[in-house]
């Protein structure tokens, strides 16, 4: 297992006035090669999480194993350098995040830090430039020109370029419009499929449904549900409060007139050809 | 309630960011304004709370001319609430907040304790009035301004992006809260600026701005229902509207999700 989570709890300002508890003895294993969704609401520890998941925060009690390191209670991890390279931790609005002064030095900043040449760093930018779709146009421009969806990709290629083995998003469509949510969301789908292992947090069960493979359920500073994406809404622990996405309200729709799709689908467009080739009608 | 004339707004001098756009915003609707980013959603509601003077053009708001003199006067009858949480918290607790606001229109301090609970209680917060903002979540905080803005009882409402920050539970709460406050404030007029589309599902009247222009206006049945005029732009339909046009089904009245899968099943 690349991540594993054991008896871990996370406390902030432990015997102060203002303790809050975020992780409370939690257990997870992260699957390797999975597209792991992680929900829940917000102030449900979901943050937290990813920050154990690279050493950024370490429990307070229990114990994390990243990559076979151990991260431990009042104990600076050894060995947090190759923590850091094997899983990369995008944040939310990563764009504020860019600071040099053309995209492809913000890009080499990373693998220059993990001990690359210059040379060899100029190829990874490159490289990972090319993964978030950033054609050589803009590598000498400056970040601070690029439009807001440009900049995120850009940052996002800052962590590919680290080439880690797990990629962890923080609400990675948040603030784009519906067509920078899906080009943002088809190349998590191409890097996932080239073999990473991807772990995002989502508000979106439409976007959940659409792309992970799997689903982590957040309440109160613990994981409520794990389960496959195709089961996750027939999960009696499944808190009632997230919406199920419209393509499941749909297909529920259908089954209570007795004419069920024959096919489960989990986009619009399968849906439109399943539907089609069921019906026979032809548009 | 609302009427804007041929209003034009440019940061540069040179883009029109509002070109030359009109308006008129009946008393007690529910408008959602929609466009992609860039679109100038969020200059039209700068300008219409004041925090934007625009370059050439009008508004009047309950008939009166906005200008610089009755800027104060006016401010009193439009509340906005901004997308970014943590830029909108002014008290050191979450009463304090609420408070703040209620102290500046000279409520009596015997009357704040009741408006507070009641604001804060109809957004899900009663029970963090002594909790800091720097305890409370970025939607939690979000709550909190909208409480504020509410205890003020404005005539006019406008949401900016308001509940983007928001989970899904917060969002469907605000969404709730909305249809009540219509429900026991039906003269006040509510304008979201938004890019949840289920959110605009909710309004009486949607308008989509393009590049400072009105690009369309309507029922949200009738705007949803150009998927193409709106994907040009780089928006997107609802989608029970996706469904319908991917379907080619052209029936009006189709507009839920229930009445969409009882026609598939007809």
């Amino acid at each position: 297992m690349p991540i594993t989570f054991k008896d871990v709890s996370h406390v902030y300002s432990a015997k102060t006035p203002y303790e809050f508890k975020a992780l409370d003895n939690l257990n997870f294993s992260l699957k390797e090669g999975s597209f792991t969704a992680i929900i829940g609401q917000t102030g449900s520890g979901k943050s937290t999480f990813i920050q154990h998941m690279n050493g950024l925060l370490s429990p307070t009690s229990g114990v994390v194993t990243v990559n076979g390191q151990e991260l431990l209670p009042n104990r600076s991890p050894k060995k947090l350098k190759a923590i850091r390279q094997y899983a990369g931790v995008v944040f939310q609005f990563p764009e504020y995040q860019l600071f040099e002064e053309t995209v492809e030095e913000d890009v080499m900043f990373g693998p220059i830090n993990f001990g690359k040449t210059k040379a060899e760093a100029l190829v990874i930018a490159h490289q990972a430039l090319t993964q978030v779709g950033i054609d050589a146009s803009f590598y000498k421009r400056s970040p601070f020109e690029l439009s807001g969806g440009e900049r995120r990709r850009v940052a996002i290629a800052g962590i590919l370029a680290i080439q880690p083995k797990i990629l962890i998003l923080d609400e990675p469509t948040a603030g784009l419009d519906p067509k920078g949510t899906r080009r943002m969301m088809d190349l998590f789908k191409k890097l996932h499929e080239e073999g990473m292992t991807i772990v995002f947090v989502t508000h979106d069960m439409n976007l959940m449904y659409g792309y992970a493979t799997d689903v982590v359920v957040f309440e109160h500073g613990t994981i409520q549900v794990t389960s496959d994406v195709e089961t996750i809404f027939d999960n009696k622990a499944m808190p009632k409060m997230f919406v199920k996405p419209h393509l499941i309200q749909l297909l529920e729709v259908m089954e209570s007139f007795e004419k069920p799709l024959l096919k489960p689908v989990r986009s619009i467009d399968a849906f439109v050809q399943v539907y089609q080739s069921q019906t026979g009608e032809k548009r | 309630m609302i009427t804007i004339k041929n209003l034009s707004f440019s940061y540069d001098g040179v883009t029109n960011v509002l070109d030359d756009f009109s308006l008129y915003l009946a008393p007690g609707s529910y408008v959602s304004i929609l466009g992609h980013n860039g679109s100038g959603k969020s200059t039209l509601a700068k300008c219409l709370s004041g925090l934007l003077t625009p370059s050439s053009g009008t508004i009047f708001v309950d008939s009166i001319l906005f200008n610089e003199a009755n800027l104060h006067q006016l401010r009193q009858s439009i509340g906005i609430v901004f997308q970014n949480p943590d830029n909108q918290f002014i008290g050191a607790t979450v009463r304090d907040d609420v408070a703040f606001g209620l102290e500046n229109r000279c409520i009596p301090h015997e009357k704040m304790e009741s408006i507070i609970q009641a604001f804060t209680k109809a957004v899900g917060m009663e029970s963090f009035l002594d909790r800091e903002p720097s305890t409370l979540s970025g939607g939690q905080k979000q709550r909190v301004a909208i409480a504020g803005i509410l205890a003020m009882q404005p005539k006019v409402i406008i949401l900016d992006e308001a509940t983007s920050m928001l989970d899904p539970q917060g969002k469907l709460e605000i969404r709730n809260f909305i249809q009540m406050l219509r429900k026991t404030n039906p003269s006040m007029t509510i304008v979201s600026i938004t890019h949840d589309l289920e959110e605009a599902e909710d309004a009486d009247h949607v308008v989509v701005l393009n590049k400072g222009k009105l690009f369309k206006e309507g029922k949200p049945a009738d705007v949803f229902d150009d998927y193409e005029g709106l994907t040009s732009i780089q928006l997107n339909v609802p989608f029970v509207y996706e469904m319908k046009h991917k379907l080619g089904i052209k029936d009006k009245s189709i507009t839920t999700i229930e009445s969409l899968g009882a026609y598939l099943c007809r």
